[in-house]
């Protein structure tokens, strides 16, 4: 107690107020930020497992929407490669004399309501089709090339009722068997591709709300177990900004390591993935590859997640703050 | 300092805790503030926290009216508070070094300075060598002084104390109180609440006495 009282003798010792400059505020806010990261951290490392658990479902919750998104994007770039949908195939009688077929080709140049004509004459397609069905042997042993002629037209005019007309109009010409508007299925499958599209990103959105009560529940629970700092906290002044800081860490540190194990998961899935899409591709004698998230993709899904945490934070902790507010 | 203008308090669910209550405290002066318990000494108090807003009535602290602070503007006015809980609400997490040093982290000083700050207040309640140990361990008595070191520690313009002898033995009670009025010397304006009538009578000093929530006495 000796020096309980020795103190008395200065009492002016360090009273003077003290006056924050803004750059004393400045630096206060970065050294604030420093602090909290720091404890943020030496908080999970705290408890490791928990914190882990938590990640991966969130990292789950992320996956599964962007995997769903790259596979589409990767199923809307197989079918991009056969966008005209304006093509119509006339197959010719086979009949025809080469140079028939040829004039006959001319001619349809010079339509008004075509833009583009590719003859492939039966040569050509026997030459085609043997090579890629694997039939040479039987096809060789024909006496006669079963094949016709075909004639590729491109129809200026894309729209699907003028579409048909012309396929009736070409269909009508007497040199050809046959004509057929053969991408109609391409835009059913594109109809379907965007039904799809639209339940994937109902499906993202319902996870993404996942996401935001998981986030949000553990910051909940984070904010109760400090609810005594808080209360002494803010009665000795703390701003709600400053109350609300360490947990907009959290939720961040939540979203953003969550996102990067999302990213991991879809990386590695892909490239499992990889290997046999390729073998089926070359099957059809196609090149085609799967491609990932890529750059835009992953800083797109880092972002949803940093928001998400951060929105997730912000609301756990306005909801305490708000009870906190004097009535 | 602090006016209180036909002040009361009208809690949720109807009780009314303080009525029509006036008085005012000029800046410098120290007062004490008395009555039975459940009188409202501790509902004045946090009025003046603006823990709880006034039913109706007007409080100004510092020339400034309570009523339009809004929750931007608290953090603020309380900094220039400090206050000593009924039940020293010490955070048993941390050790007594961080507990006093919260008010000047919020404030944003400096740590060094912090430091230096955290243990003059230390100094002055006596507990000095006690910095690094957890206030749990500490007796009641010490933990009661913790609570002081930390409301002053950011040399406020107002200390505001609810109860702070409660748990003392009369010789520290007294210590207490000259550690008040060396506060209220260097000009900090004190309110001490307090039934320890023996106590403040020794004090002499102006005293408001609450009764059933109406203010029956300011000698
Ligand atoms: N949050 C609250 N809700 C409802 N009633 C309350 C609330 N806080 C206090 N009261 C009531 O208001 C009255 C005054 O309370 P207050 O805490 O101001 O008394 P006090 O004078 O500090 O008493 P004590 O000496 O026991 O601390 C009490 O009857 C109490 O029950
Ligand atoms: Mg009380």
């Amino acid at each position: 107690m000796s020096d309980f009282r020795a103190s008395s003798a200065h009492p002016k010792r360090g009273a003077e107020q003290h006056v924050l400059t803004k750059q004393d505020q400045r630096r206060h806010w970065f050294q604030h930020h420093g602090e909290v990261a720091k404890d943020c951290l030496r908080q999970w490392l705290s408890a490791p497992t928990a914190t882990l658990m938590t990640i991966l479902v969130l990292a789950v919750a992320l996956a599964l929407p962007s995997f769903l998104f790259t596979s589409l994007a990767n199923i809307t770039r197989l079918t991009a490669s056969w966008d005209d949908e304006n093509k119509i195939s006339l197959y010719l009688h086979t009949d025809l004399s080469q140079s028939q077929i040829e004039s006959f080709s001319q001619r349809l140049l010079l339509r008004a309501d075509l833009i583009a004509v590719d003859l492939v004459d039966a040569e050509q397609g026997l030459l085609e089709f043997k090579q890629y069905s694997g039939f040479s042997d039987v096809l060789d042993s024909l006496q006669q090339n079963p094949l016709p002629a075909v004639i590729s037209v491109l129809a200026k005019d894309t729209g699907e009722q003028s579409l048909e007309k012309l396929q009736q109009q070409l269909y009508a010409l007497p040199q050809v068997e046959q004509a057929v508007l053969d991408l109609q299925w391409i835009k059913r499958l594109n109809a379907m591709l965007l039904v799809l599209q639209r339940a994937i990103i109902a499906l993202s959105l319902l996870l993404a709300c996942a996401v935001l009560l998981i986030i949000g529940n553990t910051i909940r629970l984070n904010v109760e177990s400090r609810r005594d700092e808080i209360l002494v906290a803010k009665l000795m002044g703390a701003t709600n900004a400053w109350v609300r800081r360490p947990f907009l860490y959290t939720g961040i540190f939540y979203g953003v390591t969550a996102s990067i194990a999302a990213w991991l998961i879809i990386e590695m899935s892909l490239i499992v993935m990889q290997n046999p899409v390729l073998q089926l591709s070359l099957l059809y004698q196609s090149n085609f590859k799967l491609i990932g998230l890529g750059g835009i993709g992953g800083l797109l899904l880092l972002l949803v997640g940093l928001s998400l945490g951060l929105l997730a934070a912000f609301i756990s902790v306005n909801k305490f703050l708000n009870q906190l507010e004097p009535k | 300092m602090i006016a209180f203008e036909q002040v009361s308090k009208e809690y949720q669910g109807g009780y009314k805790a303080i009525q029509d209550v006036s008085f005012s405290i000029s800046p410098g002066e120290m007062v004490f503030l008395t009555g039975h318990s459940g009188a409202g000494k501790s509902t004045v108090l946090k009025l003046i926290m603006l823990m709880e807003r006034a039913s109706s009535g007007s409080i100004a602290i510092g020339g400034k009216n309570l009523a339009p602070m809004g929750s931007g503007d608290i953090p603020f006015h309380r900094r220039q508070i400090g206050v000593v809980f009924q039940n020293h609400q010490l955070l048993f997490d941390r050790s007594v070094f961080d507990n006093i040093v919260l008010p000047l982290r919020i404030c944003g000083y400096d740590a060094v300075d912090a430091a230096r700050r955290v243990r003059a207040a230390l100094d002055k309640v006596g507990l000095l060598d006690r910095e690094k140990l957890n206030p749990r361990v500490l007796s009641t008595g010490e933990q009661q002084r913790i609570g002081i070191a930390r409301a002053i520690v950011h040399k406020p313009k107002i200390l505001l104390a609810d109860e702070p002898t409660g748990n003392l033995d009369p010789q520290l009670s007294a210590e207490v109180m000259t550690l008040f009025q060396q506060f209220n010397r260097i000009g900090t304006t004190v309110l001490v609440a307090s039934h320890d009538l023996n106590l403040i009578r020794r004090m002499n000093c102006r005293t408001l006495t609450l009764q059933q929530g109406r203010l029956v006495d300011d000698v």
